[in-house]
């Protein structure tokens, strides 16, 4: 399975464009419900390829909601969009931050924005994109930030340390060391922003409908029971046959 | 052959659906119930009844060694109940003693305080005496993993799957779990668990009848190493005790050839 297909800039930019294009009856909530997902994930637990194989698995299963798109790093090129901030700047929005002096400085110096308004944009964001719907939003405490929508189906993926170097060894081809180095670092800055701006604790189960262990369930298996719960929850089942605008009619 | 764990905490609806689980796969359900009337069968009813997923006392955890032959045996008794096949298990730690078995999926319910309190009384149960209740459960529950299994109750790594009924439906986690146990990843693991478990109830099962006769040397190891036979390793000072050791073994079910491999420490008396 190639695990990117179905993650990328291009798709985020067509499925905005799409958007854009909906119906004021649409969008005004006469349609019925669209979902969205939330994707928490530690480093390693395969994030990205359950992602891509939950595109595949609702597009088989929910034709009518036309196209999903996973929104992950590229989250940060769409805030720099939505409000016309310089598109180096995303370097400094990774999922983390290091030192507030530093970012206190180049706020001064005009260099970006305050971390804390870049946060506020990228959570209206996230925010703005679970309302549209039909889009899985993977880290940056999307799951938090759209908690209260009832829309929103959160999943978190876990496994354990060995599974996980193993994994990053083998997809992207990087020694033992490095893979440790990178998911220890990841895993402990994802905490950080989560704690930091959110005051939210990335293991704490009540933040998900459900928590997947990838050691042992594989990826296109977590995405399928993802997929299915999505469709039970939201009453997608009757659509499944269905295609074309007639078919958006989503039973509450 | 497959095993399905659940454990969940307490008021919510964890039961029910290992329960409904169970019903839809044909499966044996082990509950409280069921655990211990095999383990009458296996002559072990005051042991299971003993670990029953309770703290212990100070106590007992330092001055007696009872809590380890109970959990021996209540691991046994687990043991011996998986290797029938198509089993679902609630609790007692299924979960952790089933966890090297690649065939055993295992699912976590859970939910917040308030849809519990809820929960309960919606089963006609007061507030206040919901809020005790569930507090004292989820203490006992906690300290019990910790204590008989060094484990972190809440831990995500230990499940494969957790649910937060927060927001789901019973029937929406039963269907997920059925799914998941039908799907062909998980039907694929299977096939020699069933050796493993019997050998791991065999050991379990020696451990306790060696720490029961009085043998409760740290030097003393036991190891199933093929069905029915159990070696024992380790250091003794007399011949009368390696005997002794042995026809203990020799009475533990299951076993079939005790390959008695104790040495005798010369010129090493216990100390007066």
């Amino acid at each position: 399975m190639d695990m990117w297909k179905n993650i990328g800039l291009s798709k985020c930019i067509s499925f905005i464009e799409s958007e854009s294009r909906r119906t004021s009856k649409e969008v005004s909530g006469e349609e019925a419900v669209r979902p969205a997902i939330t994707i928490s994930r530690m480093t390693g637990a395969g994030g990205y390829a359950v992602a891509s194989a939950l595109v595949d698995y609702l597009q088989a299963h929910v034709p009518s909601c036309d196209k999903w798109t996973v929104f992950d790093h590229n989250l940060v090129e769409k805030v720099l969009d939505d409000h016309h901030i310089q598109k180096r700047i995303g370097d400094f929005m990774e999922e983390d931050h290091k030192s507030m002096l530093r970012d206190s400085v180049e706020e001064w110096l005009g260099l970006h924005p305050s971390w804390w308004t870049m946060v506020q944009k990228t959570n209206a964001t996230i925010l703005r994109l679970a309302q549209m719907g039909c889009v899985i939003l993977v880290g940056r405490g999307a799951m938090v930030i759209t908690g209260r929508l009832k829309n929103v189906f959160h999943a978190r993926l876990v496994g354990s340390l060995e599974k996980r170097i193993e994994y990053g060894v083998r997809a992207y081809g990087v020694d033992r060391k490095k893979a440790i180095d990178f998911i220890k670092k990841t895993d402990e800055a994802r905490k950080r922003y989560l704690k930091d701006n959110f005051d939210a604790d990335a293991d704490d189960a009540l933040l998900y409908h459900v928590t997947i262990n990838t050691d042992l369930v594989g990826h296109d298996e977590a995405a399928s029971l993802i997929g299915d719960a999505v469709i039970r929850r939201f009453n997608l089942a009757g659509q499944r046959r269905a295609s074309g605008s007639e078919s958006r009619a989503v039973q509450r | 052959m497959h095993v399905i764990t659940f454990t969940r905490k307490m008021g919510t609806n964890g039961s029910e659906i290992a329960q409904r689980v169970a019903g839809a796969l044909h499966y044996s359900l082990y509950d409280t119930e069921a655990i211990e009337a095999t383990a009458r069968e296996m002559g072990f009813l005051e042991d299971v009844q003993a670990a029953d997923e309770k703290a212990l006392s100070l106590f007992q955890r330092l001055f007696t060694h009872q809590p380890e032959v109970h959990l021996d045996r209540l691991n046994s008794v687990i043991y011996e109940l998986a290797s029938r096949g198509n089993a679902v298990f609630l609790g007692r730690g299924s979960h952790i003693l089933l966890r090297p078995l690649i065939c055993a999926l295992h699912v976590r319910v859970t939910a917040s305080l308030e849809t519990r309190v809820h929960n309960m009384m919606e089963r006609g149960m007061e507030k206040d005496m919901a809020i005790r209740a569930l507090h004292k459960s989820d203490r006992e529950r906690e300290a019990f993993t910790k204590f008989a299994f060094g484990a972190d109750w809440d831990d995500s790594e230990l499940y494969d799957v957790v649910f937060n009924m927060d927001h789901l439906s019973v029937e929406l986690a039963v269907h997920t779990v059925v799914h998941l146990a039908r799907s062909e990843e998980i039907q694929a693991r299977s096939i020699d668990a069933m050796k493993s478990l019997e050998m791991m109830g065999l050991a379990r099962r020696a451990e306790a009848a060696l720490i029961e006769a009085g043998f409760f040397s740290p030097a003393l190891s036991v190891s199933v190493t093929e069905p029915g036979k159990i070696r024992v390793n380790g250091v003794m000072v007399t011949q009368s005790a390696k005997d002794r050791a042995e026809a203990a073994l020799k009475r533990v079910k299951g076993a079939e050839f005790i390959d008695n491999q104790v040495r005798l420490a010369v010129g090493l008396e216990w100390p007066q």
